[in-house]
């Protein structure tokens, strides 16, 4: 049984309908890397959901899309997952 | 027929004269248009020390050499002069619909001489140019003398660009507002035309512009028109502005809240564009001219204690030089001030700036009621931003001494202010923490006209879209350089950038589909440009038109004594690490700084102890006139 | 009612004014808000644009009043036509229209009215908002109609649109 570790996510900004960007805690088995989220968000939202234009990053730092499978979380980790635009 | 690039039109409001000269076709090989042209005209009308809101101060209007055809988003219009606030180098520009007449009556430029006796405003019909008596308008804000204007010459489609009650009163950020909403905002060129006494310039075009070669043109324009609209960015900036970028920059922690105490703030959802629109304020999505996606604003407000505010915007900077800037995230009050702003004719950043630099001098004891006429100057107040507003356009008790800019009032006022008036060379910083956004630091540095991403906008390096991501893997050829926190190759991105913004602002273009998306790339700058001139330049030669423009902007700020230590960034960004990212990059040093000055310096060929330009480098640029000027004054130095 | 014309929404116009461009290219070959046959009424301090263009009406005034013959339509495809050769300039048709979409053609000395691209009009294809659009005048109805209905029934705020 693997450890648990807690996670925070913020998740919306425009994706699925979700304009808010919302906060939520999550319990994750430790080694759950951000593909595993993304694809938890994927079956929870049950809508398609274009990858290109979400910014994912971990307190701050963008995570490339190559690492998505292999980067895992740690504990007390602030996962972003919002839609990306420009602008400025 | 008129001529593509249009004549110039001179004024010369003390001697009263009116004349006109044809674009010499060696200006429009060299510097293409617009901004280019504005910046030659400069360096030979503007002398080295000048009083800015005196008559010798050249006060310079350039539409795109593009303006007035189909291409897409080519409508801008760049306002050129030396600037009160920095007393450097300025550009400043704006979109709205006045570029596209000035090209339909004719011209490409106006440049505005001298100083008139009493107000005055400008009235280009076609081919007649009356200076016409302003008294009746002098006082008006924006809007009011746009519709008076209109109704004295009996057209309400004449294109108008005017100053407020902030020009007149020569408030140092004060802004030329074109049709009303769009500013050519900031360095206080507002107020130049101000010291002019110029209330306005109206002009009404009937002609036509066509191309050198019309039938490729329009091909390449149409093919411009689905290269635009199919970068992945597009939609969102037109349904929701460019505050629709808000949420990510808030998640890269590079969201300047607090007058830069804070770069992240937990829920911003009511600054974003998408709220705007949810919550119905967004009325309208607004183009300029040309321009396909309309990413301005027109918003209102319907009900409640601001029923009736009706303004254009708010767009990024608005929302967070007047809202997270100031601590606060009320909507309503952020559309209130944007409208002030645009009616009294000043630039947002620079007011948000003072405001919330106001707000954390008297948090921290430095003024006290005393000095605010016996009121409090609390963060996230957005009745006393509204109210200081007003003071500052007027000048009126404290507002008077933050009309003069953040660098100025924190003279003033003194004690430990100077640590928190966020500017770079006078000019408050554009709303990006530059400690999260190292390409955005370089940049801002080095820019001419001050700390501000439009000579630039790196944006590219938050990563936030797929052509973003490619730009920048092309340009520094790793994708690992994707990340605004490294100071790795920002060089090469600064680089970039300033030819491709130069290039732009020449041609017309909106850099916001150079730079912020990418659906105009610079080799297709280059295919249009020659098929309107009818001589062919490649990517390569257009790009190094566009260093010539920026390296002649340079060397004007050199002419005035500009060096290396000129180059900086804001106290608070350079000492304090961002308290929302404590890592050991989240800083501007001085070190990180000069690392990459040394990369950009290098890249220039200009002296990396003085950062003038080399007279080889001047040469090969074209601009040896440059390089005997600055040598005879004794501001050229060797290479190295 | 038998033929397509240009239909105008104009609360998604963004004021571009692309429509003018391109329609003065594909009749002039050069770019001049002057020379087209479809203008934008600008009400600045409100972010307003509307695109007005000839109605096709059904009874259309201008060629009524026209005393040569030259406003006429083409009676295969419907689309107006000015017959150049015939076209004195007395202006009639500016004044007979009710909606102001006749104009004169500065270069040429004579009136000029929408004619429909030959079928494909090039504001339509160009207007990046879908403010115009080129349909059959029951299409227009049946589409205000279906709007309509789905607010109400959906309760999404009405005319709120970006």
């Amino acid at each position: 049984m693997r450890a648990m570790i807690s996670v925070t996510m913020r998740f919306g900004g425009g994706i699925a309908g979700r304009s808010r960007v919302e906060m939520s805690s999550l319990e994750l088995p430790e080694g759950t890397t951000v593909q595993d989220v993304l694809d938890l968000v994927l079956e929870t939202v049950q809508e398609p959901v274009d990858w290109t234009t979400v910014l994912i990053a971990i307190n701050g730092r963008w995570v490339p899309e190559k690492q998505r499978d292999s980067r895992t979380l740690e504990e007390g980790d602030v996962l972003s997952v919002i839609r990306a635009l420009p602008g400025g | 027929m008129r001529s593509l690039a249009g004549d110039i039109l001179f004024i010369d409001l003390t001697e009263r004269r009116v004349w006109r000269e044809a674009v010499k076709k060696d200006d429009i090989l060299n510097y293409l248009g617009g901004r280019g042209i504005n910046s030659r005209y400069l360096w030979h009308l503007a002398d080295a020390g000048i009083d800015p809101l005196g008559p010798d101060n050249p006060l310079i209007f350039g539409t795109g050499l593009l303006t007035g055809t189909a291409a897409p988003s080519s409508g801008r219009t760049t306002v050129t002069c030396k600037s009160p606030a920095t007393n450097w180098y300025l550009k400043t520009s704006g979109g709205g619909h006045f570029g596209g007449e000035m090209k339909a009556a004719g011209y490409g430029h106006i440049i505005v001489l001298g100083i008139a006796s009493e107000p005055v405003y400008i009235w280009i019909d076609d081919d007649k140019v009356e200076i016409r008596d302003a008294k009746a308008f002098w006082g008006m804000d924006v809007r009011q003398v746009d519709g008076a204007i209109k109704a004295q010459l009996g057209d309400d489609e004449v294109q108008l660009a005017t100053i407020g009650p902030a020009g007149e009163n020569k408030v140092l950020f004060a802004s030329v507002m074109f049709s009303v909403y769009n500013a050519a905002g900031r360095g206080g060129a507002g107020a130049v035309m101000g010291s002019k006494n110029l209330k306005a310039i109206a002009v009404r075009g009937s002609g036509a512009v066509a191309a050198a070669k019309p039938v490729l043109y329009h091909e390449l324009a149409m093919e411009a028109h689905q290269s635009v609209l199919a970068d992945s960015g597009a939609e969102g900036m037109h349904l929701y502005g460019t505050a629709g970028s808000l949420n990510g920059v808030n998640e890269v922690r590079a969201l300047a809240s607090y007058n830069f105490q804070r770069s992240h703030l937990d829920d911003v959802h009511t600054i974003t564009g998408q709220y705007l629109s949810e919550a119905g304020y967004l009325k309208r999505a607004v183009a300029c001219y040309g321009c396909v996606v309309g990413c301005h604003r027109y918003s209102k407000i319907d009900q409640g204690p601001l029923a009736g505010t009706f303004t254009g915007g708010p767009e990024y900077e608005n929302f967070v030089a007047l809202g997270s800037g100031c601590g606060t995230l009320d909507t309503e009050a952020i559309i209130k001030a944007n409208e002030l702003c645009n009616i009294l004719g000043m630039d947002t950043i620079s007011a948000g700036s003072v405001i919330q630099w106001g707000m954390e001098s008297y948090e921290k004891g430095v003024i006290n009621r005393n000095d605010l006429d016996g009121e409090e100057l609390l963060w996230g107040d957005g009745q006393a931003i509204i109210d200081m507003l007003s003071k500052i356009a007027y000048r009126e008790g404290f507002g008077d001494v933050l009309a003069g800019g953040v660098k100025r009032a924190a003279e003033k006022v003194g004690g430990d202010s100077y640590k928190w008036a966020v500017h770079a060379k006078g000019l408050e910083q554009s709303r990006v923490d530059t400690r999260s956004a190292k390409a955005y630091a370089l940049a801002f540095a080095v820019n001419p006209r001050g700390a501000d991403h439009l000579h630039t906008e790196t944006f590219a390096e938050f990563g936030m879209s797929p052509e973003a991501r490619e730009l920048i893997e092309r340009i520094t050829g790793d994708e690992k350089y994707v990340t605004p926190y490294s100071s790795e190759k920002r060089a090469e991105i600064v680089r970039w950038h300033e030819d491709t913004y130069a290039v732009t602002d020449a041609l017309g273009f909106c850099a916001f589909m150079t730079t912020a998306m990418y659906g105009i790339t610079p080799k297709m700058m280059a295919d249009l440009f020659s098929a309107a001139a009818g001589h062919d330049f490649s990517e390569e030669e257009i790009m190094l038109a566009g260093r010539r423009i920026l390296t002649l902007e340079k060397s004007f700020n050199v002419r005035e004594g500009a060096l290396r230590e000129h180059d900086t960034l804001p106290w608070r960004l350079m000492n304090e690490v961002n308290p929302d990212r404590p890592e050991p990059d989240a800083i501007n040093s001085q070190e990180e700084l000069d690392k990459m000055l040394d990369e950009y310096y290098q890249l220039h060929d200009w002296n990396r102890e003085t950062s003038r330009p080399t007279r080889k480098t001047l040469e090969l640029l074209n601009l040896s006139y440059v390089a005997d000027e600055l040598e005879e004054a004794g501001k050229l130095d060797p290479a190295g | 009612m038998s033929q397509r014309y240009i239909l105008v929404n104009p609360e998604v116009c963004i004021g571009c004014k692309q429509c003018e461009l391109v329609c003065s290219y594909e009749h002039e070959g050069v770019y001049s808000s002057a020379l087209s046959r479809i203008r934008l009424v600008r009400f600045e301090a409100e972010c307003l644009n509307v695109p007005v263009t000839c109605a096709y009406c059904e009874e259309p005034a201008c060629e009524k009043v026209c005393p040569t013959g030259a406003m006429t339509v083409d009676p295969a495809t419907g689309a107006a036509r000015v017959i150049e050769a015939k076209c004195i300039g007395c202006k009639e048709c500016i004044a007979a229209c009710p909606i102001g979409a006749v104009d004169m053609n500065s270069r040429t000395g004579v009136a000029m009215r929408c004619d429909l691209c030959k079928g494909s009009p090039a504001c339509v294809d160009i207007c990046p908002t879908g403010a115009l659009t080129f349909g059959f005048v029951n299409q227009t109805s049946r589409d205000k109609r279906r709007s309509r209905v789905l607010t109400l029934l959906f309760d999404e705020p009405e005319g709120r649109r970006a």
